[in-house]
């Protein structure tokens, strides 16, 4: 059993692979998120690309 | 089969992060980022710093994905040349398929995600500079036509107009110029550096202009871009991104790099062997150089007109 427990060369940089990976993978959902905030913060008679877009936002209120 | 044995069977050396990202071509999205970036400040209209960041990034993911199709496909010339022997496929560090998986994902990716970040026009500028760099440049120009530089340099050339698209929805003179900077500044660019590799190109079988034509014919093809480059290059001065300071720069610029142009049509390759290349790898660096200023020169155009600080009066032709 005690072959099992020392760690391949190879494990120690496939973990540092994983690692790079995951860390990219969460840049991407903290992007993701923040360009939403930016999009959804937009008010919607200004962005004229927004599918709730209303030229007469407010006129009306 | 033990755990050791699974090992053994495998590959020697497996893949590091860094190796994917070497894939990507990380000196081509340095240039590819900062062309993008100046065609989206230098457009009227502003965009919030949070959705230019994301495009931009989208833009570098996609020309390094096109960047890993490239090293798929071109895995056999890049094994026989010196300049390309440690990239990571002919080292043997990233599989063939890795790279094609890696480079078809990525390519899907940037484009979808600039599609929502930015708008659909700019995703589908990225999209056909994709496939022009790996269909059209890397699978059909490069091994057919000694004017593979010449077409294939377009797909270097689009990125400030994906920035532009960005910030302004469409296309314009402003971009089509910037494009058109790009792509006639290609050509003089490798054509230098075929000149003092051509034993490279030789030994892979690329047709370059040096080798299908002779190097007396690439220095005059040098000469022709040269002066074509430095009439569009000073007629981005006259449009709405220009201005006194571009203008001086691109002037003073392109009459160096026309002078370095003319010295090398002058010379043949009894002189050039003479001095090892020595006024093509200037000519070479100099024309990395006479890009990044006129870009550098656009941005500062921009900040000047952020502030005020322009000429009141500057002629507008285009």
């Amino acid at each position: 059993m005690s072959g099992i427990h020392k760690e391949h060369e190879l494990h120690q940089r496939r973990r540092g692979r994983n690692i790079a990976v995951g860390l990219a993978l969460g840049a991407m959902v903290a992007l993701t998120f923040a360009v939403s905030m930016v999009k959804l913060s937009k008010p919607q008679d200004v962005d004229t690309t927004a599918p709730n877009y209303s030229p007469n936002a407010e006129a009306s209120e | 089969m033990t755990d050791a044995s699974c090992i053994n069977d495998r590959q020697e050396y497996d893949a590091e992060f860094g190796d994917y990202v070497e894939l990507l071509k990380p000196r081509v999205m340095r240039l590819v980022i900062f062309t993008a970036a100046v065609g989206l400040f230098v457009a009227p209209n502003s965009v919030h710093p949070v959705i230019a960041f994301a495009s931009i990034l989208c833009i570098a993911i996609g020309a390094g994905a096109s960047g890993a199709l490239n090293m798929w496909w071109d895995a056999d010339i890049d094994a026989v040349m010196k300049r390309t022997q440690n990239r990571p496929i002919p080292s043997g560090r990233v599989t063939r398929p890795e790279a094609l998986a890696l480079g078809l994902g990525l390519s899907g990716l940037a484009v979808m995600m600039l599609g929502l970040f930015g708008n659909l026009l700019a995703a589908g500028l990225l999209a056909f500079t994709i496939f022009f760099y790996a269909v059209v440049y890397s699978m059909w120009l490069k091994r057919s036509t000694p004017h593979n530089i010449v077409i294939g340099g377009a797909a270097g050339a689009f990125p400030p107009m994906i920035g532009w698209a960005v910030a302004t929805g469409g296309v314009s003179v402003e971009s089509l110029l910037m494009f058109a900077l790009i792509f006639i500044w290609t050509p003089p660019h490798f054509w230098a550096l075929a000149l003092f590799r051509n034993e490279d190109y030789k030994a892979a079988n690329i047709p370059m202009l040096p080798v299908t034509n002779g190097t007396i014919t690439t220095r005059r093809h040098i000469l022709a871009y040269s002066i074509l480059l430095a009439i569009v290059a000073i007629a981005l001065a006259f449009t709405q991104i220009g201005g006194a300071v571009y203008f001086t720069t691109s002037t003073l610029l392109s009459a160096l790099f026309l002078y370095g142009a003319y010295r090398l049509w002058q010379r043949d390759d009894s002189a050039a062997l003479g001095d090892d290349f020595h006024a093509e790898k200037r000519f070479f660096g100099f024309s990395i150089l006479y890009l990044t200023v006129l870009f550098v020169a656009l941005l500062i155009e921009s900040g000047l007109r952020a502030f005020d600080l322009g000429f009141a009066v500057w002629p507008m032709w285009f």
